[in-house]
Parts: C-alpha cells; sequence; structure tokens
C-alpha cells in the first residue's frame, strides 16, 4: 500500500512540475538587498559563510545551485543570495555614476534597508549577525574609519564579504546621520 | 611787330605761371593714380595679414581644444559614449558565459590515535565534487570518495551523482545516487570542512551507531517555499530508492545494491524554520531490505543558534526485527562572535570554536555511551584545524583522539 501511495505521489509531483514549467528567462531577478539579509540567514546555518572573493560571477552561479538543492532554498531566495555575492565582487562600474546632475540621496533609513545593510549588520538592535553589530560603532571607530569602510570595504579587509556598492558622499553622508540616530 | 611779339610772350610768361604746361599736367595724375592704386594694394596686403593672423589663432585654439578633448578622453573614458550601452556591455562582459564545469570539494589529513593499546595512524581522504552546467535548470553533480583502507590500498567511492532539474522556484527533481535526506548530519553536516568534530556523532559510526552516513539511488523531488514571510520557510524531500540489504550487529546498512524484490524504499524529510536562527525537522523511510525483511527508520533533527552559540540534536531510530535507536546533542560556541580583531593573540582567540557533543546508542547490538570535546580553530571559513577527544563507553570502541586539517574547496 505504501509503495503505491509513494508512485503515486511521485507521478503526481512530476506531473505537475512538467505542468508548470516556466519558460526559461522568466525568473525574476535577484535583489541585493534581500539578498545580504538571506546570506546571513542562511549560509552560516551549515557551514561558515565564504567570502564572495572566492568565486567568480559564473562559479558563485553554479554553487548557488548547488546549494539551493542541498539546503531546500527557495529558488527566489537563492536569486537574491546570488545577486548580493556578485553586488560583492563587482564594484559598480563607473560608467554608473555618469549622470548630468547626481540624484538626490534617499533618507538614510531607507537605503539601511534598501542596500541590505541590516541583512548582515544589527542595527537599532534588529539585523544579522554574520557582521558587526553597529549599536555603539562611534565610538568603536572614527568617522574617517566608517566612511571608508562604506565607500571602500576592502581596504580594511580584503576577504570582507561587504559589497562596494558605489555610495557617493552624499549618500553616505545620509547614512552616518542614520546610524547615529540608532545610536 | 614787336610790341605784338612782346604781348604774346608776356601772355606766354604769364600762362606758365598760371598754370602748368599741357605736357607737365598728365604726369602728377598717372602718380596719383598709381600711389591710389599702392594704397590699395597696401590696405588689402593688411588685411590680409590680418586674416592669416586671426586663421593661426584660431588653428591654435583649435589644437588646444584636439588636446583637452584628448586628455579628458584619456581621464573619462565615458566622454561621449551612450551611458546605457556600455552599462549593458559591462554586464554582458561579467556575466558571459564561462566554463559550466566547476570543481569543489573536500578533504582531511589526520592523525587519529586509539587510545588503550589502540592502534594511532596518519589518514587522508580526498572528496571532489563535479558541477556540470547544462543548462539554467539543468545540473548534473557527483562527488567521488577517494580514501585509504586499513591495508594502505587506495578505496574509490562514489560518492553521490545526480541530474538535477530545477522544475520551479518550490521543486527540484533529481535521479541518480543521492546523500538520503535522513536528518541533516547526513546529506549536510558530514564534510570534513563543515562537522566541527574530527569524528562523526555516535548514532553514525560503524561501530555500534544506528545507520551509516546514508546514500541511495534513485529518484527524488525536493524543495523549499518561504511561509508567512520570509523570515520562515520550510523545506521537504520525498524519494523512491532501491533500500537498505538488511542489518549487521543492529546497525542498517545500504550498499546501493539493486532492488531484489521490487520492493523500493520510500522516504522523505520534512524541514520548518519558523524564524531564521531556529529548524526542526522530521525523517521517515520504509522499505524491505534484501536480507532481512522490512524495516523503518524514524529520525528527527534540532538546530538553534543566538549570538555565536549553536545547539544540534539529531534521534534516529531503526526498526528492523530488531530495533535500535540513539540521539546526539552538540553545543559549539564561536568566539568570532565577540572578537572582531583578525591579528594577535586576540584574532586567534576569534578564529576558535570549543565544541562538546553527548550520544548515545541502545537497543539490538551493543549500547555506547560518547562524550566527545573538541576544539575547531578556523583557519579560513573553509579550513579547520580540529582537536577531538572521545571517551567511549560500551561497545568495542576505544577513546580516541583526533587532530585533523578539513578543507574545503
Amino acid at each position: 500500500m505504501l509503495r503505491r501511495f509513494g508512485w503515486l505521489a511521485g507521478c503526481l509531483i512530476l506531473g505537475s512540475a512538467l505542468g508548470g514549467l516556466p519558460s526559461r528567462g522568466d525568473e525574476p531577478q535577484g535583489d541585493v538587498g534581500r539578498g545580504a539579509k538571506f546570506y546571513s540567514d542562511n549560509c552560516a546555518r551549515c557551514h561558515k559563510a565564504r567570502p564572495a572573493v572566492e568565486h567568480r560571477d559564473r562559479e558563485w552561479s553554479i554553487v548557488m545551485t548547488h546549494m539551493r538543492i542541498t539546503a531546500g532554498l527557495p529558488g527566489q531566495q537563492a536569486r537574491d543570495i546570488q545577486a548580493f555575492l556578485w553586488a560583492s565582487n563587482n564594484p559598480p562600474p563607473l560608467i554608473l555614476k555618469k549622470t548630468g546632475v547626481a540624484p538626490a540621496p534617499l533618507p538614510g533609513t531607507q537605503m539601511l534597508d534598501q542596500h541590505g545593510c541590516r541583512g548582515c549588520h544589527k542595527i537599532g538592535g534588529k539585523g544579522g549577525v554574520i557582521a558587526p553589530d553597529l549599536q555603539g560603532v562611534f565610538e568603536r571607530r572614527d568617522e574617517g574609519w566608517i566612511r571608508t569602510q562604506i565607500q571602500h570595504p576592502r581596504q580594511h579587509n580584503p576577504q570582507t564579504v561587504m559589497p562596494n556598492l558605489g555610495l557617493g558622499n552624499a549618500e553616505v553622508d545620509a547614512i552616518l546621520e542614520a546610524l547615529r540616530g540608532t545610536n | 611787330m614787336r610790341r605784338t611779339e612782346n604781348v604774346i610772350l608776356a601772355a606766354m610768361l604769364a600762362a606758365s605761371l598760371v598754370g602748368p604746361s599741357p605736357a607737365t599736367a598728365t604726369e602728377p595724375d598717372a602718380d596719383a593714380d598709381l600711389r591710389e592704386a599702392l594704397r590699395t594694394q597696401g590696405e588689402i596686403i593688411q588685411q590680409l595679414r590680418d586674416e592669416l593672423g586671426r586663421v593661426r589663432e584660431d588653428q591654435r585654439r583649435n589644437e588646444d581644444r584636439v588636446r583637452a578633448l584628448e586628455d579628458q578622453e584619456v581621464n573619462d573614458p565615458t566622454s561621449g559614449v551612450d551611458a546605457d550601452y556600455v552599462d549593458r556591455r559591462i554586464e554582458q562582459f561579467q556575466h558571459a558565459d564561462e566554463s559550466r564545469l566547476f570543481l569543489s570539494g573536500y578533504a582531511k589529513a589526520e592523525f587519529r590515535d586509539v587510545l588503550n593499546d589502540g592502534p594511532s595512524t596518519f589518514d587522508v581522504q580526498f572528496n571532489p565534487i563535479f558541477h556540470f552546467r547544462l543548462t539554467d535548470k539543468l545540473h548534473f553533480n557527483a562527488e567521488l570518495e577517494f580514501e585509504l583502507d586499513d591495508g594502505g590500498e587506495t578505496e574509490i567511492e562514489l560518492e553521490f551523482a545526480t541530474i538535477d532539474y530545477l522544475a520551479t522556484d518550490w521543486l527540484t527533481l533529481s535521479a541518480g545516487k543521492f546523500l538520503t535526506p535522513f536528518n541533516v548530519f547526513g546529506p549536510k553536516i558530514h564534510p570534513t570542512w563543515i562537522n566541527k568534530m574530527a569524528s562523526r556523532p555516535v548514532i553514525y559510526d560503524k561501530n555500534g551507531g544506528v545507520t551509516g552516513v546514508l546514500s541511495d539511488v534513485g529518484i527524488m523531488a525536493s524543495g523549499g517555499t518561504e511561509i508567512w514571510s520570509e523570515d520562515s520557510k520550510w523545506n521537504y524531500a520525498v524519494y523512491l530508492t532501491n533500500g537498505a540489504i538488511g542489518e549487521e550487529d543492529g546497525v542498517l546498512e545500504f550498499e546501493n545494491t539493486p532492488d531484489a524484490d521490487h520492493d523500493k524504499a520510500f522516504g522523505g524529510r520534512l524541514g520548518f524554520l519558523p524564524i531564521p536562527n531556529l529548524e526542526v525537522g522530521f525523517s521517515g523511510q520504509t522499505g524491505k531490505s534484501r536480507d532481512q525483511g522490512r524495516y523503518n527508520l524514524i529520525g528527527a533533527d534540532f538546530w538553534y543558534s543566538l549570538a555565536g552559540f549553536e545547539l544540534r540534536s539529531e534521534y534516529s531510530r531503526a526498526e528492523t526485527d530488531r530495533d535500535r535507536w540513539g540521539y546526539y546533542v552538540q553545543g559549539a560556541y564561536d568566539l568570532g562572535e565577540h572578537v572582531r580583531e583578525t591579528t594577535g593573540l586576540m584574532g586567534m582567540l576569534g578564529r576558535m570554536e570549543p565544541v562538546v557533543r553527548w550520544g548515545e546508542t541502545m537497543g539490538a547490538g551493543p549500547n555506547r555511551q560518547q562524550v566527545a570535546v573538541g576544539l575547531a580553530y578556523w583557519l579560513y571559513p573553509s579550513v579547520p584545524l580540529k582537536f577531538t577527544y572521545e571517551l567511549n563507553s560500551g561497545g568495542v570502541q576505544n577513546d580516541r583522539f583526533f587532530l585533523q586539517v578539513g578543507y574545503g574547496f
């Protein structure tokens, strides 16, 4: 009886899968901000989180497929983590900063979420655990050090997984002001 | 006559005094014209000189402008180029197709000492994992295991080899040989660069355990989805495989032999993560072994972490004609959670993770109890140097000491 149920369950799963196949290219893109959070939540569950510099983008794509299967990750969370690893590996090209007029930066509190800062850092008591808690960060580090860490993360630690998001001075000012508000 | 001549001479004298003679009146006109012509020519020449000066000035300014543009182009390669086009080309280059084959894996080198007059030995193991991306949705993964037997000969085993089809975001179909999704140590934790101890928990030990690290040949459906928010999710795996061949001293054995009695094993695992740092799972398998009839496997696993502290536990039960069961509980504390320095003595302290594990097995076969203490020193996130000391009682396993380097690549 149980054997027949097993075969039936297998056929039902296979049938539903074949009936609902998305075509290639239909999958939504990954989100860097969400990817930082899922990287913190998932990648240290079984093993220590591996730095993004270990692999190139195409290799991370293959690794993330293997990890999606091994860890049972939802597909979108796997794509978000992949986007975060790609962003960590690749600072934005200079071309992306070539604009006629610099857009007004978002509020600092909004950027903390949009850029995935809380994915790895605990800020104001909430956030990830794989990076330092930013409570009291201005007592531990001076503003110049923090500014360098945000704009050039690998200058302090070449193996850091913290991405270089290409933030300008005005954006960093807004983030620092938001961090002061949480400290 | 004289008077007339005098009048004529007087008239001629008067005329000469009053006006030029017809002959001298022609030369001054020609000079004037010539002077006028020369003056005009001079003006024209001056205009041409002025024009030449302006042309030369313009040329100099143009040359300066060209040099300035060339300097700008060197410093700003984007000048005069469509930004969107370059962005697209850079993105295409970054994600351009490279090799679809990727090699990863793990290895270990260890010193193992069985205490109380037992043997001590150096040992090595190498496990390459091949990943081949056929398409975005079709992947092939395989792991080989190279290890030395008691005679020093190299043994090669196929750990797993599956072709995986990522059908949807929540469903992956796999076929081949795979690490059986029973609890989590076998399918996820046993690699040497992940396991924080140098030895397996007692329930997976070849001497007096409940099962080994399970692998079998068959088909599997697996995946996961978010539940009520992105912070909660569940994952599942269901499979049909050839099943066990029997049990020896109470330990259920899987040797990936063909299913001679047309009675496949059916099983699965359901994992639940209500919050990101907590997972509970339930596993089961039922089948008919080649040698000893029907069997059931039941398992449960638990994982929790908070502020660098990790608690992990598993329970296994094998029901054959002789039941056997066991459990282990492992706690670890990552000092790096609170020590952020990367150099000096504090940096060394931040790489340490003390671990302690308690487990026992009971039922059919020898009952065993084990307490293991260890220290994992993380040379790199995937390279632990492990010190492990096992205190074993019951069964045939002596106390053991391990010094092991695990390497994940």
